[in-house]
């Protein structure tokens, strides 16, 4: 048994500099995560929410070390990433994966279907050529290709935008992977095709509870509602709320939270005429001078004195995790 | 006039000329909107909704071209197919305005939004540049723009995207069009930037009485500002109905699949569908019904035949041999 999560994240940063001068040390920075911690055991899967700038995707990247953080630890199988040389990491590279959100951008266009699944067999295993031809094709039927062959020896462009994400996923499992990212997996989608791979992702998840957690990033929290069982809702870098996606859609604490879900359209128009909504003042601050205190205090309808002297700190309410002080005394 | 119509699109087909062939992008749509009535073309990437758009300010590329049908705009009943391209200018900004999906591809880098959206009011009103400035910072406050005397005197990359699209919009509505087209016009912008742009859209067509016609893919949008809703799949209309009826009571299989394959927060992961296959080529469209090798309910019919486009009841009209 083993007695710590799968993925563990301590407090993660990224702050870029901006404006360096000549020879001197950058004034300003760019925090674009700023102290984000959360655990996620086998099974568990964790959908990250925001809005462009919020810094979800920039989270991703240092969970699996595609970018080095300024500070903070995280911690795969308890084996520091951090820490590890960029040969060691590579070496752990089969046990991470990420989904992107454009698959035209992610394959190869100059690659066979084949060549394209088949290269981290090359890379990662000593599998003979016979049985790397098997594997691609079991994987190739697994995400929905059927028949196989006749995906074999065709390129990216040859594929629709659906194809395309499926043989991105199929790479992207082929080495059975612990922990599985998608960032925006089906923003890049025809409306119609999306359907189909929300419901791929669901199957490949359920296949594979028992082994990997998964993590979903979006700036739709209907579709993480719809693959994942909790969430984290991020606004300019920080960490406003997490708990389980259904309770915060249900009653979302946070005031930026009711802001985002209450913006969200419905496509019913009785409830979209009906319900209620949270009034949207201002847009989203720039992330290089993020206003004093609770960086959502300028849009937030409840601010109080509080709110503009000193960042809240994430407190927990009802099994949720809040940052924001209308709910601590 | 409440309830007379204000265009009429009766037959269009607009084709555009490839390497590969001729894509009948829009093949044969038949539709019209009334005074103050705002109508929605649904339709995925390549289902030729926003060559429709183009088609009616008569915008298209060159490699386009409008093969047949009428546009009418009433109450003259003008063609505005057939109209010149000097007669044509007069319509566009002045009697029909448009709203694109990437405001910082359609404003001009180097000229400050006050002076840009002052252009259209000098060029159709003949007013001098000091009143159209005076009229473009009284629109931006009516946009709700704060400390709009400033911003007027800005560049567009100084502003952020919610401002720029407000900034378009102004200009779209700064000679008070009878109707606004809107592309897409908040795909490019975050959810509760969004949510302000439409809120401001609902607001100003109530208030200028124009009619909207709003291209999009996001039935969400619709459900929040239209009226009227017409779904297009590969250059046809295969449903067009009251909005209430649409989403209770979709008819087309096209329509109930769009309506299963997006997921929503009122939506359990169960309840998610999707559609089959993929959207055709639309220089080698399928035969019959355009829809039938994605549909689940498809027969030899709809295989041999092509589904007329016909009115149900009232508020309905649906292209389906199922309903027939």
């Amino acid at each position: 048994m083993r007695t710590y999560p799968l993925l563990r994240v301590e407090n993660v940063k990224k702050y870029f500099p901006i404006g360096r001068a000549l020879f001197g040390r950058s004034k300003q920075y760019v925090k674009a995560v700023d102290d984000v911690y959360f655990s996620l055991d086998v099974g568990g899967s964790l959908g990250i929410v925001g809005e462009s700038g919020s810094g979800k995707t920039t989270l991703a990247k240092l969970v699996l070390r595609l970018l080095e953080p300024t500070s903070g630890k995280v911690y795969l199988d308890n084996i520091d990433l951090i820490s590890l040389s960029n040969k060691e990491i590579r070496r752990l590279r089969p046990k991470m994966q990420m989904i992107f959100q454009d698959p035209m951008a992610s394959l190869n266009p100059r690659k066979k279907i084949r060549d394209i699944i088949g290269q981290v067999f090359k890379i990662h295993t000593d599998m003979s050529d016979v049985e790397i031809r098997e594997r691609v094709i079991d994987l190739l039927e697994k995400v929905g290709l059927t028949p196989p062959e006749l995906f074999l020896d065709r390129y990216p462009h040859e594929l629709s935008g659906g194809q395309r994400q499926r043989v991105c996923i199929a790479r992207a499992i082929a080495l059975n992977p612990k922990l599985l990212i998608a960032d925006e997996p089906v923003s890049a989608l025809d409306v119609s095709v999306r359907g189909q791979i929300v419901k791929l992702l669901l199957d490949i998840f359920e296949k594979y509870k028992n082994e990997i957690a998964y993590i979903v990033i979006s700036h739709d929290i209907a579709l993480i509602k719809s693959i994942c069982k909790d969430a984290l809702v991020m606004y300019l870098g920080k960490v406003v709320e997490r708990g389980e996606v259904g309770k915060i859609i249900e009653e979302p604490l946070h005031p930026y939270s009711q802001m985002l879900i209450s913006s969200i359209p419905v496509p019913d128009p009785e409830i979209a005429r009906n319900r209620k909504r949270i009034p949207i003042g201002g847009e989203i601050p720039s992330l290089i001078n993020p206003p004093k205190g609770c960086y959502f205090h300028p849009r937030c309808p409840y601010v109080m004195d509080r709110c503009r002297e000193k960042m809240p700190p994430l407190i927990d309410v009802d099994n949720r995790l809040v940052s924001c002080y209308l709910y601590s005394e | 006039m409440i309830n007379s119509k204000i265009l009429e699109i009766s037959n269009l087909t607009t084709y555009y000329y490839t390497s590969r062939g001729i894509v009948r992008a829009v093949d044969g749509v038949t539709l019209h909107v009334k005074r103050g009535e705002s109508l929605a073309i649904v339709g995925e990437s390549g289902s030729g909704k926003s060559t429709l758009a183009f088609s009616i300010m008569r915008l298209l590329p060159d490699n386009a071209r409008i093969f047949n049908g009428n546009i009418w705009l009433y109450p003259e009943k003008i063609d505005l197919v057939r109209l010149s391209n000097d007669e044509m200018r007069k319509v566009r900004g002045r009697r029909i305005g448009m709203i694109f999906q990437d405001p910082m591809t359609f404003l001009n880098p180097v000229m400050k939004v006050g002076d840009q959206i002052a252009e259209a009011i000098m060029y159709h009103h003949g007013c001098t540049k000091t009143e159209a400035r005076k009229k473009a910072v009284e629109l931006l406050e009516k946009l709700r723009i704060p400390d709009a005397t400033n911003v007027a005197y800005r560049y567009p990359h100084q502003l952020s995207g919610g401002m720029k699209q407000r900034v378009i919009i102004a200009i779209a509505v700064s000679c008070n069009p009878e109707i606004l087209i809107a592309d897409e016009p908040t795909t490019a912008l975050d959810v509760t930037v969004q949510a302000e742009v439409l809120e401001l859209l609902r607001r100003l067509i109530h208030e200028l009485g124009m009619s909207l016609i709003l291209v999009t893919h996001d039935l969400g949008i619709v459900a929040e500002i239209c009226n009227k809703v017409a779904i297009m799949y590969a250059g046809k209309i295969v449903e067009i109905a009251e909005i209430y009826s649409l989403y209770r009571n979709p008819k087309h299989p096209y329509t109930i699949g769009l309506l299963n394959a997006v997921p929503t927060i009122y939506k359990s992961s169960s309840e998610i569908g999707g559609i089959k296959g993929n959207p055709p080529d639309l220089v080698n469209p399928p035969t019959g019904c355009r829809f039938n090798p994605r549909c689940s309910y498809a027969f030899e019919r709809c295989v041999r035949e092509e589904p007329p486009l016909i009115e149900v009841n009232n508020d309905r009209a649906v292209a389906c041999w199922l309903v027939v």
